[in-house]
């Protein structure tokens, strides 16, 4: 009853489609290629990443190959805790997850599937789970985002380390319930060892940062002027042109180099789940994302860094070899709750 | 008074608030579950860390001084609306009423994008004082206008003085409607995370959300969550001890005398200065704040038929839960007021309990949702106290903690309903069911059981007398607990994420699909659609809360 009314409300094609498949059609493929044996077949996408930045990738999926997406948007982590409290019962046949961690806790729940070795091989070990359950399928590096009108351009720091210097005091913004901003710590952790760690964090909130709920809050805060400099990823400056215009915004991205953990890069990246009853379909979209279509889309659209297929970065951006980002496993960032233990102890989670 | 008959609650509205209370104490059953999973010694661990403690206090501060504003700002507003003689008094309760139509993460991030540096303790304070205040202020004003006039002229007749009056025998007619509103505000405090968070206030929920997302760690997260169960038990306790033996106590109708308002200078000024206060801080910065970024949405063309959409799919879960809520409800509420006795206290609280459980339970809740509540209300025992108390409890959890239960329950025993309607008006269900006893309850409280006895001296059975007169009577409040529920619904966000049919989009699904990513001018329509959208039930809420009530008087002109 309530599905022809609602098709018959929303325009939105998507919507629609996948109203009808909510009603147990299954005549709504489009029309186009249906050479693959998958086209015709419906997935079922968790994604920790947001609607809004994937549909139009998700949607370029679906026309060419006839396969429609389900998609369910949310926090990564909230995702992650549906999976494993849905377990083998889970409808969902890929997890698209914000970060590794996301991943890493659903493959140690032992419910994502081995991924074949063609599909691992398009990506940099780096950027992949060694036991070749998730590979990334795109990155983002963390930076300094400034108000150049608050600092200049010299006084910037070279290293994170540089940050404790006592004219930072009170001038740094951070999110310290973020997740890119809590693998940054444990990517310190794992790269310098605890004490190490613990000693840039008790030098860090003896700094006095600012803390805000979440990346774009602390961007916010810095083209506002209400904060000098923040920890946060790179593209969220890019956003916020792309939203309000060049004139609108002040602040500029600064960027560490040559193996600084302030410019670790973490991933998003796909699994498929171990209870897929569509593994075929999944696989496609998992190769999709990982096409010279799908990597172009991260990085012109949405202005991430792509990890497969020879695309190169956004053109306002340095390219990873000039970075020299620190080199890391990513499978060692899901300590994520020994982070938070840390964080806490230090008094920089909560106050 | 009405009180304290101890009587066996009938078995007809038992055996539905039974059902009620089982239903509503899944997500505590799931809770304890997932926290025990790895003994109890990893419970205490969790629990008992310097920093749990400190997001205690820091949770028990926030809530105790909202809650206490609350009580303030409801019970003046309340006092403007009905005691005063100010031209268009209807209009003013509504305008006061709305921010209940605005969401807190909402108003939270209207109140920073305005002025930043209200970021904090205070912060956190206006904003959920702003979106709690109308739990109280809607049934004391009811209370106020169906008191008997008649008993304030003989006190003052007898030499009390105007202030002797309100305190002695005004405020403790209306104790119980203030301590029941005080109750749901605290409750909600505890649950809240989107207003704490954006006014970067640390309280308790926050690790909850950072055991979910930050953790991946859904048992560390259920074991925290118990801390708010055990916050909640001790706060409906508390209110039952604090609520008092006072209940409504008119006796019978059509001997009270119209009632004079206040008409001084001093009370007008006073009544026209604190409105403005309100309106201005409570609906002013939100709506303008909206409606600015609105207008950043001229470069672009606004996406009317996706508003559209998501309008119809917010009403369609707001209409469903409304009814399962009410059904639900209605016996719990009954029992509570009208059977108080242990075993109907103990009903009315396991229902709170048992708004996890799906479809099934709905169905059964639907034919016995009046039983309870008339079993709550006029079968007053330790058993129906129970039940309604069960059903506050999940109130307190945040709704991501609830929807993870619902999941939970739902995967393993109603898989068809997984991710479809049924469940996910479970879900919402378990968290306004509060919100539809206590509004169920207070209704049906202020009239008087005389009138039952004497349906019962005619010869009427008991549950002819729930049917054709409790259940009338209670009418306009059964009506109040609906749009309220709708209107909650229509806001929630946290279940609606995990539990809506795949490609449902609501105003708070969409809000919140731009507001990831900051996009605040695509954010504006869908913000300020919720508000107008929610204002109708709103409006509905207080008319039947607080307009209706009859007044004791007979017909003649109003102050």
């Amino acid at each position: 009853m309530k599905c022809p009314r609602i098709v018959r409300f929303a325009g939105l094609a998507m919507a629609g489609s996948l109203l009808v498949v909510a009603c147990g059609n299954d005549n709504a493929e489009p029309s186009a290629q249906t050479t693959k044996p998958t086209a015709g077949a419906t997935i079922t996408v968790y994604s920790g990443r947001s609607e809004k930045l994937i549909a139009p990738v998700l949607a370029d999926f679906t026309a060419k190959t006839g396969i429609e997406v389900d998609l369910r948007a949310g926090d990564s982590g909230e995702m992650a805790a549906l999976l494993v409290t849905e377990g083998d019962a889970s409808p969902a046949d890929l997890f698209f997850s914000q970060d590794a961690g996301a991943l890493g806790a659903v493959e140690s729940a032992e419910l994502l599937a081995t991924l074949p070795q063609e599909t691992l091989d398009m990506v940099d070990p780096a950027y992949r789970s060694q036991d070749g359950r998730w590979v990334a399928t795109s990155g983002r590096m963390r930076v300094l985002v400034y108000n150049p009108g608050l600092t200049s351009e010299a006084d910037l720091p070279a290293s994170v380390d540089d940050l404790l210097d006592a004219k930072w005091k009170g001038r740094i913004g951070f999110a310290p319930t973020n997740a890119s901003w809590q693998s940054f710590v444990t990517a310190l952790r794992v790269l310098r060892g605890e004490d190490a760690a613990r000693a840039w964090l008790e030098g860090f909130a003896a700094n006095d940062p600012i803390a805000y709920e979440k990346n774009g809050v602390v961007r916010d805060a810095v083209n506002s002027g209400e904060v000098a400099v923040g920890l946060v990823n790179h593209y969220y400056l890019y956003e916020k042109i792309l939203a309000e215009g060049q004139d609108a915004v002040k602040a500029k991205n600064h960027y560490f180099r040559n193996g600084d953990p302030g410019s670790l890069v973490n991933v998003a990246g796909v699994g498929i789940l171990r209870s897929s009853k569509n593994v075929a379909a999944a696989q496609a979209l998992v190769d999709y994302l990982l096409s010279k279509d799908g990597q172009t889309y991260f990085a012109e659209k949405i202005f991430e860094y792509p990890v497969a297929s020879g695309v190169a970065q956004y053109d306002e951006l340095p390219s990873l070899a000039d970075i020299a980002p620190p080199s890391i496993d990513l499978s060692d960032l899901s300590s994520i709750e020994a982070t938070q233990e840390l964080l806490s102890d230090v008094g920089l989670l909560t106050k | 008074m009405n009180v304290g008959r101890r009587v066996r609650v009938p078995a007809p509205l038992a055996l539905p608030a039974v059902a009620a209370a089982v239903i509503a104490l899944i997500p505590a059953f799931y809770l304890a579950t997932q926290a025990f999973a790895r003994g109890a010694g990893n419970v205490w661990d969790e629990i008992f860390q310097s920093r749990t403690w400190d997001l205690i206090v820091r949770s028990t501060w926030l809530t105790a001084v909202v809650t206490a504003a609350s009580i303030v700002v409801g019970t003046v507003g309340a006092w403007v609306t009905t005691r005063v003689a100010l031209p268009g008094r209807a209009v003013l309760l509504v305008l006061f009423a709305l921010p209940l139509a605005i969401p807190s993460y909402l108003s939270a991030f209207a109140w920073i994008s305005w002025q930043p540096g209200l970021e904090g303790f205070w912060g956190a304070v206006i904003v959920l004082t702003c979106a709690c205040y109308p739990y109280v202020m809607l049934p004391v004003a009811a209370a106020l206008r169906g008191l008997d006039s008649t008993q304030e002229d003989v006190a003052r007749s007898l030499g009390r003085t105007q202030r002797q009056v309100m305190w002695g025998l005004v405020l403790p007619q209306v104790r119980p409607s203030i301590t029941a509103g005080g109750l749901l505000v605290a409750l909600y405090v505890l649950s809240d995370f989107g207003a704490v968070a954006a006014m970067r206030y640390e309280t308790f929920t926050w690790v909850i959300y950072g055991a979910y997302r930050a953790g991946f760690n859904p048992s560390r997260a259920a074991i925290l969550s118990l801390v708010l169960v055990a916050a909640a038990l001790i706060l409906v306790t508390l209110e039952s001890r604090a609520r008092g033996r006072a209940g409504a106590v008119r006796i019978g109708s059509g001997v009270g005398r119209n009632r004079r308002n206040t008409a001084s200078p001093r009370a007008v000024v006073g009544a026209v200065v604190a409105s403005l206060s309100i309106i201005g801080v409570g609906l002013g910065v939100p709506v303008v704040s909206v409606i600015s970024w609105l207008g950043r949405e001229t470069q672009r063309s606004v996406p009317w038929a996706d508003v559209r959409g998501a309008i119809l799919d917010s009403f369609l879960i707001g209409l469903l839960t409304a009814i399962a809520t009410i059904l639900v409800a209605l016996p719990v509420g009954i029992a509570a007021s009208r059977y108080r006795s242990r075993f109907s206290s103990a009903v009315e609280r396991s229902t709170y309990v048992t708004h996890a459980l799906p479809g099934i339970v709905i169905a059964i809740s639907v034919v016995y949702a009046g039983i309870v509540g008339i079993a709550a209300s006029r079968y007053r025992s330790r058993f129906s106290s129970a039940v309604e108390r069960s059903t506050y409890v999940t109130h307190a959890l945040p709704g991501i903690v609830i929807a993870i239960s619902v999941v939970y329950a739902g995967i393993r025993l109603l898989r068809p309903w997984y991710q479809k309607l049924p469940l996910l008006v479970l879900g919402q269900l378990l968290i306004f069911l509060p919100l539809a006893v206590a509004a169920i309850r207070n209704s049906i409280e202020q009239s008087s059981a005389r009138i039952e006895e004497a349906a019962k001296s005619l010869g009427a059975g008991t549950m002819a007398t729930i049917r054709r007169v409790t259940v009338p009577l209670a009418l306009p409040g059964i009506g109040a607990a609906a749009a309220l529920t709708m209107l909650n619904a229509m806001k929630e966000l946290p279940t609606t994420l995990l539990l809506r049919p795949t490609g449902w989009e609501t105003l708070a699904t969409s809000i919140w699909k731009y507001s990831t990513v900051s996009d605040y001018s695509a954010v504006g329509p869908y913000a300020l659609t919720l508000m107008i959208v929610t204002a109708v039930p709103t409006a509905i809420v207080t008319s039947l809360t607080v307009l209706r009530v009859s007044r004791p008087s007979s017909p003649g002109r109003q102050g």
